[in-house]
């Protein structure tokens, strides 16, 4: 019975470590080209660096304590934008899928303010609140709250009207109404809301970083580039891209698995096949 | 159900211990390079020679500017002046600042 279970257990981490390696496939790949290329191209370090030279300059950013500290900040500040940002939106995203009035007050001008990127209003930003954490999060803020608000109103006005004649049936008030059917059926939209608001906030940062801060994994890369350290700009786009993978694979995915999918209201190719 | 909120939680948990350490170490290890500095607690324009384990970039020299006023920067070595003890204490923090040092400015640290 032991040994039964025992190979079965060696079985599935056989399976978990295949799938793993499978995954760093591509990043092997990549990496094996890359230095590859380097001697064929044969141009300085600091024009095309070898990713010798990027695992060297991810070391001296670590031991000199730079690389923590803009990860720190980078961290703290799109937590707060994309915070704020999903926030106002959900809020808002009811009203207004709600509530004629508050649609025809807003929409006009959220459309309006839609079509103005982040990028354009970051100059502005600055000469109101100056360099720094206000700016940075008040631009975040605003690149989360659009994906967020369309994805709210979108998954609110979906919401089957049987469930909604069938809850006031039963007596629900408003704020029932809002907490028990529409929120929860609006949930799917809600969190792919969240998600693209959270990935559109990430690319953000880098812009409002490379402008306005002094610090920051956006100012490592734009620094980097200035300085010619071409390595450690590199460095800044991996720890970006290792970010969001982290954050993907440990907060977004799981949360995703743990609701809509669980209850059957997101398919995804793992449940579908 | 309980499962599937484990991944989220245990990473957490564990970014949080491991940024707990990191704390608890750089504290300790600021505590050991302030022993010797003891002496001056209640001064408050005091002169120090900062020792870094590397020559110092714009990132260090902005952290410096704001505790002091630098005077000078010699090899790994920032001098700097008008120093409160609280700030000594927070540089002290620092893993990159292997020591910090009196200056007397007749030229004997």
């Amino acid at each position: 019975m032991n040994s039964r279970v025992d190979s079965r257990r060696w079985h599935s981490i056989q399976q978990w470590g295949a799938g793993f390696f499978k995954k760093l496939i591509g990043i092997f790949l990549l990496l094996i080209c890359w230095q590859i290329s380097v001697p064929l191209i044969n141009l300085e370090s600091y024009f095309y660096p070898a990713p010798y030279d990027v695992w060297l300059a991810f070391i001296d950013l670590l031991s000199k304590g730079i690389l923590h500290s803009y990860l720190l900040d980078s961290t703290g500040r799109y937590l707060l934008g994309l915070f704020t940002g999903v926030s106002l939106a959900l809020l808002l995203g009811v009203l207004i899928a709600l509530n004629q009035t508050v649609a025809k007050a807003f929409l006009p001008l959220i459309n309006f303010l839609f079509a103005i990127v982040e990028v354009a209003w970051i100059p502005l930003f600055v000469m109101w609140f100056g360099y720094g954490l206000t700016t940075i999060v008040v631009a975040l803020t605003y690149v989360a709250f659009f994906p967020m608000l369309f994805n709210t109103m979108s998954g609110i006005q979906t919401t089957p009207p049987v469930y909604i004649n069938a809850a006031k049936t039963l007596g629900a008030g408003p704020w029932a109404l809002i907490a028990q059917v529409y929120l929860p059926s609006a949930l799917p939209q809600i969190l792919t809301g969240l998600r693209t608001s959270a990935g559109f906030t990430f690319r953000g940062l880098i812009f409002s970083e490379m402008i306005a801060s002094k610090s920051g994994i956006g100012f490592l890369i734009f620094e980097g580039s200035t300085n010619q350290q071409t390595a450690r700009t590199i460095v800044g786009m991996i720890c970006m891209g290792l970010a969001w993978m982290f954050l993907d694979l440990f907060y977004i995915k799981p949360i995703e698995k743990a609701t809509v999918v669980r209850w059957g209201m997101l398919k995804t190719a793992e449940n579908a096949s | 159900m309980v499962k599937l909120w484990i991944k989220p939680l245990l990473v957490s948990v564990i970014v949080a211990l491991a940024s707990l350490y990191f704390y608890a170490s750089t504290r300790w290890d600021g505590i050991q390079k302030m022993r010797e500095l003891t002496s001056v607690v209640s001064q408050s324009d005091l002169a120090v020679i900062v020792v870094l384990n590397f020559p110092p970039e714009t990132f260090h020299m902005s952290i410096l500017q704001n505790m002091g006023r630098v005077q000078k920067v010699e090899g790994n070595q920032v001098y700097l002046s008008d120093v409160t003890y609280s700030a000594m204490q927070e540089l002290s923090n620092y893993f990159w600042i292997q020591s910090i040092h009196l200056w007397k400015k007749d030229g004997v640290s």
